[in-house]
């Protein structure tokens, strides 16, 4: 073999490899890593925040956003240099990015706000199986976990939603003025339509099968409240 | 040599359709072009980095070292050709098809090379040699003796285009690793 040819594993191939990296390593140093840029800055003009109206703005100041090696600051406290109002909602458990937080999801903007996606990519997108919905006062079980975010959440709105069933869910006719609004005592999020276990409210027998009496007779005026007067004296416990 | 000459190439065409194959899958399943950063994405970046850095270390040991003399030339040029393309061709889907910053120049660098090695391995084929890559000798003064001159100087010609190129791809690669381990694995 002729080893006086220019090959990788050569005393001319380190060389070349040494100058090619002194290469990149200037490139590096001068651009100020701006080689490392994955994609462009989104360039959407929010209200200013330090002087600063969109990303796109701070584009190729790689180091406002990344911290240098030898510094233990991590990305998302730079985050929040800039987005202050962010920082004081985080404080507080009771707000979007409070409750998050305390989710675990605390310092990793980023899972939900990627950049360097291009001038118009999106700045926030939010993949429903890592989102920590549970920690949002509204846990995600049964039919809730399995429907479109915009069942809930239409017309975009994600903040700040009342969490009580009837603010989705009305109460039909035959339940309003005849029920109490503690759904959950008959209906699961599994199957709105589950079977509802009449209580064996005496405690001694099985009142349903006992008594052959109509709905009425217990309620007569609306289902949250029953009676056994209209058969015997008292109700039971009482003398 | 001669006799399989266009073996690898077949095989090499068979595994990246494959992969190509495999990429398509993932594409229809998740209706989206696969992230580089993703767990697919970073996959078939890492596999494809991998076979083309052993491509270039294994195929240069074996050329170089007095010790490593384990297969026939011809057959680890056989390897370096189908690690080469399959490698590329991963690395290249790796990209998810972005080409920016030194990512993108390291990606523009894989095409360069790969058509620089299709350019090699056709000079190096009309080069007798014996099965060690040891080429063969024929008289200077004959048409074909000439022809050959002409050939082994295309060759020496080539080496000092591929080779710097291939490096300057490893070094520059080795760069964007540290890259995305600084900047996305260590969060900075």
């Amino acid at each position: 073999m002729d080893n006086s040819r220019l090959g990788c594993l050569t005393r001319s191939g380190l060389y070349i490899s040494f100058l090619a990296a002194i290469a990149f390593f200037i490139v590096m140093i001068v651009q100020g890593n701006v080689l490392y840029s994955p994609g462009a800055l989104n360039s959407q003009q929010g209200k200013s925040l330090g002087g600063v109206v969109s990303h796109a703005a701070i584009g190729g100041h790689c180091e406002a956003c990344h911290a240098p090696f030898w510094s233990s600051t991590g990305m998302a406290s730079l985050c929040i240099n800039c987005h202050t109002e962010i920082a004081a909602e985080q404080t507080d458990s009771q707000t979007l990015h409070g409750a998050l937080d305390k989710g675990g999801i605390n310092g990793l903007c980023w899972t939900c706000h990627p950049e360097h996606g291009g001038t118009n990519a999106s700045l926030t997108l939010i993949n429903p199986p890592n989102f920590p919905h549970n920690n949002l006062g509204f846990p995600l079980k049964g039919k809730h976990a399995v429907i479109r975010c915009s069942a809930c959440h239409a017309n975009n709105v994600y903040s700040k939603l009342p969490i009580d069933c009837l603010s989705c869910h009305p109460a039909p006719a035959s339940h309003v003025g005849q029920f109490p609004t503690t759904c959950e005592t008959c209906h699961t999020s599994n199957d709105w339509n589950a079977t509802f276990n009449h209580p064996k409210s005496c405690g001694r027998v099985d009142c349903l099968n006992h008594h052959r009496a109509t709905c009425a007779d217990c309620h007569p005026s609306n289902y949250s409240e029953s009676t056994c007067t209209k058969c015997h004296r008292n109700n039971p416990g009482q003398d | 040599m001669r006799r399989n000459s266009s073996r690898e190439i077949w095989i090499s065409i068979l595994a990246m359709l494959l992969i190509g194959g495999i990429y398509a899958f993932v594409v229809w399943q998740t209706s989206t072009i696969p992230v580089s950063s993703g767990l697919f994405g970073h996959l078939i970046g890492i596999i494809g980095f991998v076979l083309m850095l052993m491509t270039e270390i294994l195929y240069s040991l074996r050329k170089r070292s007095r010790l490593a003399r384990w297969g026939s030339m011809a057959n680890w040029l056989q390897f370096h050709i189908f690690t080469g393309l399959v490698g590329s061709f991963m690395v290249l889907l790796h990209s998810s098809w972005k080409f920016n910053g030194l990512a993108g120049l390291i990606s523009l660098l894989t095409i360069v090379i790969v058509l620089s090695g299709f350019i090699g391995r056709y000079i190096y084929t009309r080069i007798p040699r014996t099965l060690e890559g040891v080429e063969l000798e024929s008289p200077a003064e004959t048409p074909q003796g000439l022809a050959l001159a002409r050939m082994r100087k295309m060759l020496s010609v080539w080496y000092v285009v591929h080779i710097p190129i291939g490096i300057t791809l490893f070094v520059g690669a080795f760069f964007h690793v540290f890259g995305a381990l600084y900047y996305a694995t260590l969060l900075h």
